[in-house]
């Protein structure tokens, strides 16, 4: 994998660090890797498409790691820093989106390092071009018919107010026919989406929820046009033009909010790495190599990373007859290690793991509202009125007194209200939750949240930091002994020496690795090596502690003297820590009566240790992603990794938290935007509010709705007055909500 | 009825008005200018704007 830009082979192909280790291949770390080969695989696509002289092709990432607007103006700088790779660069705020026209020759790898350099997490977001600008143009014409409606009804609005005020002649019949004139465009153009909805329940057999809205706009129309015929002078031009420009935008409001759920990262290609290996064949693994197929450890044994299945903060050691899957990283071997291939290609379990989330993301995008339910059955229930009604007055023979009362019936109890109210409160919940740092894709989530039993969460990522920390920060020894230190641990991929590269730099600053003599790596055991300290070689050990609980990992740094006794220079202990907010989180959601789970990849006795750490009282471990996703359907998830996604996209509820990986936060309905997991309480809280106000809001519909039906079959309400309660109806419905949802502030 | 008979052309003048006004209104929403409300706000705050501008105008457009 050579590379066109000015990285040498001893830097990482993606970010330009220099690589520590002849063993790391190419890359520093997995972030990188990711990244860089995604941008291959998209580059690939795009090199075999465009010819040279082409113009820029749009690349879109979503963009984790904005802080303040200034951020806009970094990004956009983009089309400044990386002239030769970019031809001009957008930001959208709102949606954390920015788009990138990469020149034909440019190379996205470069651009992806420049915003990582920057300190934002890109995600390179799926989807062709075409599709995009389909949807763009969607919403563009969604917003010209709110746009025409509004006008419309403002225009007939004006000519109807002298009408009220009993202008009489020539000048009444002008104010009529213009007001039915502009009605026209504002039902056929406007309100075209109403029949479409329509038409497209009733041809696959469901009940549109806009036939009633649909029902009342056409009588309405249609009473008034014979009215303007015959000179009765009842017009409701005014009242059905404003009642199409209030639905579409109330709807046109939430489906712009909604659009961030469209969002579909490129994630998937990565563990399906492309190989020519066969079933049977056998390998020996290199050293911090990726294996991309399944196989069975026939002789020696590895150490691997196999965090992505498991979630466990450390190697896992797989002997003989033991299986490594797919995606695992081999972190240090056994000599003569060989493994046999058994599946490859679609039938690895990444490969059936990938396909399974994307089913269960697929079957999600079925599931109704409660909200829709109630409305839908309250609807039914008088339509089967209204016709009943209708076929009393025919069999009681007063059918002419019976269609104006039904007439009546039907614009009365329009479920405007509803129509509006609905999208309002999740429209207003998703942008309170925006602002307090809560993502959400699905307002399912919305709906929802509070009404799960349990809450499930994950351990290493979401409950824990998700990477090893050195447990006492404050440990003595020299600089020169520090810098022999650092020398070797720079050398191993292993996590607790990456956490202890960290920890050294972090007290003692800039350290230079000096060169090591018979540096040895023992799988499972340590480090050795000789290192110039103090102007002479000295021999040094890190070896793991012998009588380590299993639970944490301890390692002993030991200098070997000329005589050859071994001095102890210092001990360390590494350990995942809990997030500082969890055990509060944990404490409330236990308070308000939720039930909560752990659900771990990683051995018992650790997932033990961290829940009674957080107080949890539910644990279940160990776990592969398949029974995770059976623990947490019907109930609520919350995770960040690989091996959470499945059952994040299965769960009723799905949250994901900040700095989840790609595949969590995509099958996710919601994240946090904010590290730490009190983002779920948020959720809850807003959730709870929520449902509340919808539940108001149908409150007054059915009983505004109970009354006025009563009314107008009994005969009480002429179509006029029904036409100037429905809008009162309406607004009172529309402001309880707006003065529900804005009152609560939680401290 | 004399005193009222400027309405006829009153009226006709203000929806005409309207329309010019709609029209404008389509014209703005097809080419993009209520894709992104919050960015642009805060982009006019930029001192570079000039050179993106002008990286921009050689640049793409989401135009549809």
């Amino acid at each position: 994998m050579q590379h066109p830009t000015s990285f040498s082979l001893t830097d990482c192909l993606h970010c330009g660090r220099k690589l520590s280790r002849s063993g790391q291949k190419q890359f520093c770390c997995r972030g990188c890797e990711t990244v860089y080969s995604l941008a291959k695989h998209s580059m690939n696509k795009i090199s075999d498409s465009t010819s040279t002289e082409s113009p820029p092709t749009v690349k879109r990432f979503y963009i984790e790691g904005i802080r303040c607007q200034s951020c806009v103006w970094q990004l956009e700088r983009l089309s400044l820093e990386c002239t030769k790779e970019v031809a001009s660069a957008t930001f959208n705020l709102s949606q954390s989106v920015l788009s990138v026209g990469l020149r034909p020759q440019g190379d996205l790898a470069v651009v992806l390092k420049q915003i990582r350099d920057w300190g934002y997490i890109p995600h390179l977001i799926e989807g062709e071009e075409e599709a995009r600008s389909t949807k763009l143009k969607t919403e563009r014409t969604q917003l010209i018919e709110v746009g025409v409606a509004g006008a419309l009804s403002g225009n007939i609005m004006l000519m109807t107010i002298p009408l009220y005020m009993g202008v009489s002649g020539g000048l009444r019949t002008l104010f009529e026919w213009l007001s039915f004139g502009l009605a026209v465009p504002a039902l056929l153009y406007s309100g075209r989406s109403f029949f479409k909805k329509v038409y497209a329940g009733i041809r696959s057999r469901t009940f549109p929820i806009d036939a009633p809205i649909l029902a009342a706009i056409l009588v309405a129309f249609f009473y008034s046009s014979v009215s303007l015929l015959l000179g009765t002078h009842e017009l409701y031009f005014d009242s059905l033009s404003a009642l199409i420009f209030l639905l579409l935008a109330s709807r046109y409001y939430l489906d712009r909010l909604r659009s961030h759920s469209e969002m579909s990262l490129g994630l998937l290609e990565f563990f399906q790495a492309k190989n020519d290996v066969k079933v049977g064949q056998v390998l020996s693994p290199v050293l911090s190599e990726r294996i991309g197929y399944d196989a069975i450890v026939r002789q020696g044994g590895i150490y691997a990373d196999s965090s992505h299945l498991t979630g466990e903060s450390l190697p896992m050691w797989i002997g003989v007859g033991s299986t490594i899957y797919s995606g695992t990283e081999v972190i240090e071997t056994l000599p003569d290690t060989k493994i046999e291939a058994h599946s490859v290609g679609e039938n690895t379990r990444i490969a059936k793991l990938i396909k399974e989330v994307k089913l269960a993301q697929d079957a999600r995008t079925t599931t109704e509202l409660a909200s829709d339910q109630w409305a839908k059955n309250l609807l039914k229930f008088i339509s089967v009125l209204a016709g009943l009604a209708m076929l009393y007055f025919i069999f009681t023979g007063q059918s002419t007194e019976g269609a104006k009362r039904v007439l009546a019936l039907l614009i009365v109890t329009c479920p405007c209200a509803l129509a509006l109210a609905t999208p309002l409160v999740f429209a207003m919940s998703m942008k309170a939750l925006l602002r307090d740092g809560v993502l959400v894709k699905d307002p399912a989530a919305i709906d929802g949240a509070s009404q799960v039993s349990t809450i499930f969460f994950d351990k290493t990522g979401t409950l824990t930091e998700g990477k090893l920390a050195l447990r006492d920060k404050e440990f003595s020894i020299s600089q020169e002994e520090a810098q022999a230190l650092y020398s070797m641990v720079t050398r191993s991929r292993h996590p607790v020496s990456r956490a202890l590269e960290g920890a050294l730099i972090h007290k003692y600053g800039n350290l230079v690795p000096r060169n090591l003599e018979k540096f040895k790596e023992i799988p499972g055991l340590g480090l050795e090596a000789t290192v110039e300290c103090e102007n002479s070689l000295a021999s040094f050990s890190l070896v793991r502690s012998s009588s380590q609980a299993s639970d944490e990992s301890e390692v002993q740094f030991y200098r070997t003297t000329v005589t050859g006794d071994r001095a102890l220079i210092a001990t360390f202990q590494f350990l995942d820590q809990v997030r500082r907010d969890s055990k509060a989180v944990i404490q409330a959601l236990y308070d308000h009566g939720y039930q909560v789970g752990l659900l771990s990849g990683d051995r018992l006795s650790v997932a033990r240790k961290i829940a009674q750490e957080v107080g949890i009282l539910n644990v279940h471990a160990p776990l592969t992603p398949e029974e995770k996703a059976e623990y947490a359907s019907s109930q609520m998830m919350v995770g960040d990794g690989w091996n959470d996604a499945l059952a994040l996209s299965k769960a009723k509820i799905s949250f994901a938290v900040q700095g989840g990986m790609d595949a969590a936060v995509q099958s996710a309905q919601a994240i946090a935007l904010r590290p730490g997991i009190s983002s779920v309480l948020t959720l809850i809280r807003q959730s709870s509010l929520a449902r509340k106000t919808l539940k108001q809001n149908f409150f007054f519909s059915t009983v505004y709705n109970l009354v006025g039906a009563t009314l107008s079959l009994l005969g009480f309400m002429n179509p006029l007055v029904a036409a100037i309660l429905m809008p009162i109806s309406a607004s009172t419905v529309f402001l309880a909500t707006v003065i529900r949802l804005k009152k609560r502030r939680d401290p | 009825m004399t005193g009222l008979t400027i309405i006829w052309w009153l009226v006709p003048a203000a929806l005409l008005l309207g329309l010019g006004f709609l029209f404008g209104f389509i014209w703005a929403a097809k080419a993009g200018q209520y894709d992104d409300l919050e960015t642009p706000a805060v982009r006019i705050l930029f001192d570079e704007s000039r050179i993106e501008t002008k990286e921009k105008k050689n640049g793409i457009h989401d135009k549809v």
